[in-house]
């Protein structure tokens, strides 16, 4: 058994066979539909001529030239950026050591004064300054990776 | 030198070689941007900005896919942020024809009306009505830009039309 496809989707049906593309239903359906749904005809017809209005439009042609910019700007960030994944793993790699360093000098020095613990927490601010990277930034490029 | 040569000599350290890609696809870059953007001179700002990350971004790039699709998520993503940021000052500063170009067979006032009507569309609308129409993409092509199915792109270009005929027709009504 057939159920009897929609009005949006003849409509959708109607506009891919007006791109020239293939329809998602079959094209007898859409005809069947039209020849007895009055609104779907007039907002098939409203569309077709939406469609042949933007057909007949051009873009505006783009001027000027990018290069110079980004040549620039990529003279002054020299190289691209080594590999994101790398940069990543690196960070939290030395996070990861320093904070098993600190964790390790805290449980063997119970009674020492606190200025030696401080070396600990020193230890885990100069990994961020080291790797120059603060891991819980939102990092915008590992999107892009992934695109 | 095609595509997949310049990015290699680039990754290579030829910074040159980067100038192929620039050149071969600004024009169409600002035009999308614009698409997007509603307005050329920020679309320029998000081209060149674009360009500059996919240069950054090069040793990510996959060897066996097209560069403009790739370079498109780039640009797409940077003109919606600049939205993001910046919405007041684009809705502030939109005026006057931006997307369209005069064509004979087409009178200015109609003209006026739809860059109009385009305008009062989503920025997700616009963008896929005119790389359909002023650019002629397929539905396959759509949906490897937009990175969406096929069916998406048919219900999402059929919503945009439809809301374009309506904001057509309440042009014609003023």
């Amino acid at each position: 058994m057939t159920s009897e496809p929609t009005c949006e989707s003849v409509l959708i049906a109607a506009m891919a066979m007006a791109d020239g593309e293939t329809p998602p239903i079959a094209p007898e359906l859409v005809a069947a539909h039209l020849s007895g749904c009055a609104s779907c005809r007039v907002d098939a017809s409203a569309l077709d001529a939406t469609r042949a209005l933007l057909d007949r439009c051009q873009r505006q042609p783009a001027s000027g030239d990018l290069w110079p910019a980004v040549s620039r700007r990529i003279g002054a960030g020299e190289t691209p950026a080594p590999s994101s994944d790398r940069a990543v793993w690196a960070t939290f790699l030395a996070l990861a050591l320093s904070l098993v360093g600190a964790r390790v000098l805290l449980a063997a020095t119970p009674d020492f004064p606190i200025a030696i613990k401080l070396i600990a927490v020193a230890l885990a601010v100069a990994t961020f300054a080291v790797v120059r990277e603060n891991p819980f930034k939102i990092d915008t490029g590992l999107r892009l990776g992934q695109e | 030198m095609d595509d997949l040569e310049a990015i290699t000599r680039c990754r290579a350290g030829d910074h040159e070689a980067f100038r192929h890609l620039v050149g071969r696809y600004q024009a169409e870059a600002i035009g999308h941007a614009c698409a997007i953007l509603g307005r050329r001179e920020d679309a320029a700002d998000a081209a060149q900005d674009a360009f500059f990350s996919a240069f950054r971004a090069l040793d990510r790039f996959d060897d066996q896919r097209r560069f403009y699709p790739w370079f498109y998520t780039i640009l797409r993503n940077r003109c919606l942020s600049m939205l993001a940021d910046r919405t007041a000052h684009l809705s502030a500063t939109l005026d006057g024809i931006e997307l369209l170009a005069a064509v004979p067979g087409v009178a200015p006032d109609d003209l006026l009306a739809l860059e109009e009507a385009l305008r009062a569309l989503s920025p997700d609308e616009r963008e896929i009505l005119t790389l359909r129409h002023l650019d002629g993409l397929s539905y396959a092509e759509l949906a490897e830009l937009l990175a969406v199915p096929q069916g998406t792109v048919m219900s999402r270009l059929f919503n945009a039309r439809k809301r374009l005929r309506d904001s057509l027709g309440k042009e014609a009504d003023r």
